[in-house]
């Protein structure tokens, strides 16, 4: 049986460093997408629309902003992790709960995936600081970031360049944070790749079911 | 010398554009200095400008940073003009309670919101954010707010913006509270299943639909 996964770019270079895995086909999504979750639910359509050859599609994402929150397919499975979003999948060995973000309020989280986009901070604030002057550059990071105390850097088994390293830290310096480093865990993403999906850490849509939000846990009671 | 107040204003709109503070103040204070209507700096002036550039950003020609420089330069030319605005000529402010749910640090959209519903003529009191519903409740009542807005990004913490519906029903004053809400993952399907009266994807939308709730209700918030 043939499977599709469907994953975000963010987690591109850990996944390729697994272990092959056999009848899985992989098609990765930009991560240019995460700042627009309505846009990136039109994407994760289209392309499980465009896969329908496959009994089941792996989307390797979280519920990222609402982007699954409307996803069908209909002919293949779904499955897709029950967590938030993949910051819950870097950190967590087997259980999405694992991350207790009350307690990591005020944390910016980096990984060598999140970088492709988080960079921009940098040169961010270099336009401004080339038009306006280091005030107006200072001013705009105290706008955008000044809730975050502490950037945490998450080491994954992807291998990450010297240049990448540095630029992280820069942010945690624009920033006037500290930074930290922790080490990843690989068990959750290569449990998405292979199975066994448990219901307590996956959730599978039957052929023309849909993803909810209450998948995921959101207003459930209702 | 008559100045010619059109061509001040398309001034002070063009300065807010291009993030020119020391510019916008500049010509501010001309608007003082020339007697020339401060609210009609403010509406015709400052506010087009503000516009100017939200239309940019949603051309993808500005971004973030650059819309929070223009509001910078917009606030300071309001500093200057409020003091001048003639009491009594204009209708009373519509008064809102804003901030980000308890859990959510994410304060840009929020920031933006305000500085829009502001320029739009609503009398803001920005509550801040990581917000817990009581705190939004308790606010709204001591502000006699008619309008909550409540934002954030995170899909962790949407749940908060239910519990402040819920509190306002068990206290039975959700009648006199209209909660419209936003952020990335929230949607009008949101809205609806939680029972918000409304809900806008962006900062322009938003001064929209309040405007629309103050047409449709006039008084009777």
């Amino acid at each position: 049986m043939k499977i599709k996964v469907i994953a975000c770019e963010v987690m591109q270079e850990e996944i390729q460093r697994l272990e092959p895995v056999d009848n899985r086909d992989y098609e990765f999504v930009s991560m240019d997408f995460h700042l627009y979750p309505q846009k990136l639910k039109v994407e994760l359509q289209r392309i499980i629309d465009a896969s329908q050859d496959y009994q089941q599609i792996i989307l390797a994402f979280g519920l990222c902003g609402g982007a699954a929150s409307g996803l069908t397919s209909k002919t293949s499975e779904l499955i897709i992790p029950r967590v938030h979003d993949c910051i819950s999948i870097f950190l967590s060995s087997d259980k999405c709960s694992a991350c207790d973000f009350k307690k990591e309020l005020g944390t910016f989280y980096l990984s060598n995936g999140w970088m492709i986009t988080e960079k921009t901070i940098i040169s961010d604030y270099q336009r401004i600081l080339n038009r306006l002057g280091e005030k107006k550059a200072k001013r705009m990071l105290e706008r955008m970031y000044d809730g975050y105390q502490k950037v945490l850097f998450i080491e994954t088994t992807a291998e990450c360049q010297e240049d990448v390293i540095e630029q992280s830290k820069e942010i945690a310096t624009l920033f006037g944070a500290e930074y930290l480093t922790v080490k990843g865990e690989t068990t959750f993403i290569k449990k998405i790749i292979t199975g066994p999906w448990d219901d307590l850490n996956f959730i599978k849509v039957p052929p023309l079911g849909e993803i909810t939000e209450e998948d995921f846990g959101i207003n459930k009671k209702n | 010398m008559s100045i010619n107040k059109q061509e001040l204003f398309e001034k002070l709109a063009d300065s807010i554009v291009d993030m020119d503070e020391d510019l916008t103040i500049e010509l501010s204070n001309q608007v003082i200095a020339e007697g020339v209507d401060a609210y009609e700096a403010i509406v015709n002036g400052l506010t087009v400008g503000m516009n100017q550039a939200g239309k940019l950003f949603d051309e993808e020609e500005y971004f973030v940073p650059e819309l929070l420089m223009c509001s910078d330069a917009m606030y300071a030319g309001l500093n200057i003009l409020k003091p001048y605005i003639k009491v009594n000529e204009h209708e009373t402010k519509r008064k809102a309670v804003i901030g980000v749910i308890e859990g959510d640090t994410h304060d840009i959209g929020k920031n933006l919101v305000k500085i829009m519903l502001e320029t739009g003529g609503y009398d803001i009191v920005d509550l801040g954010r990581d917000i817990s519903p009581t705190t939004f409740v308790e606010r709204a009542k001591e502000e006699k707010a008619e309008f909550i807005f409540i934002s954030t990004l995170m899909t962790t913490t949407m749940e908060g913006m239910n519990e402040v519906i819920e509190i306002l029903v068990e206290e039975k004053i959700r009648e006199d509270y209209k909660v419209l809400i936003g952020g990335g993952p929230v949607s009008q399907s949101y809205a609806d299943k939680i029972g918000a009266d409304g809900y806008a994807e962006n900062a322009a939308e938003a001064v929209k639909l309040a405007n629309n709730i103050v047409a449709a209700y006039g008084n009777e918030i």
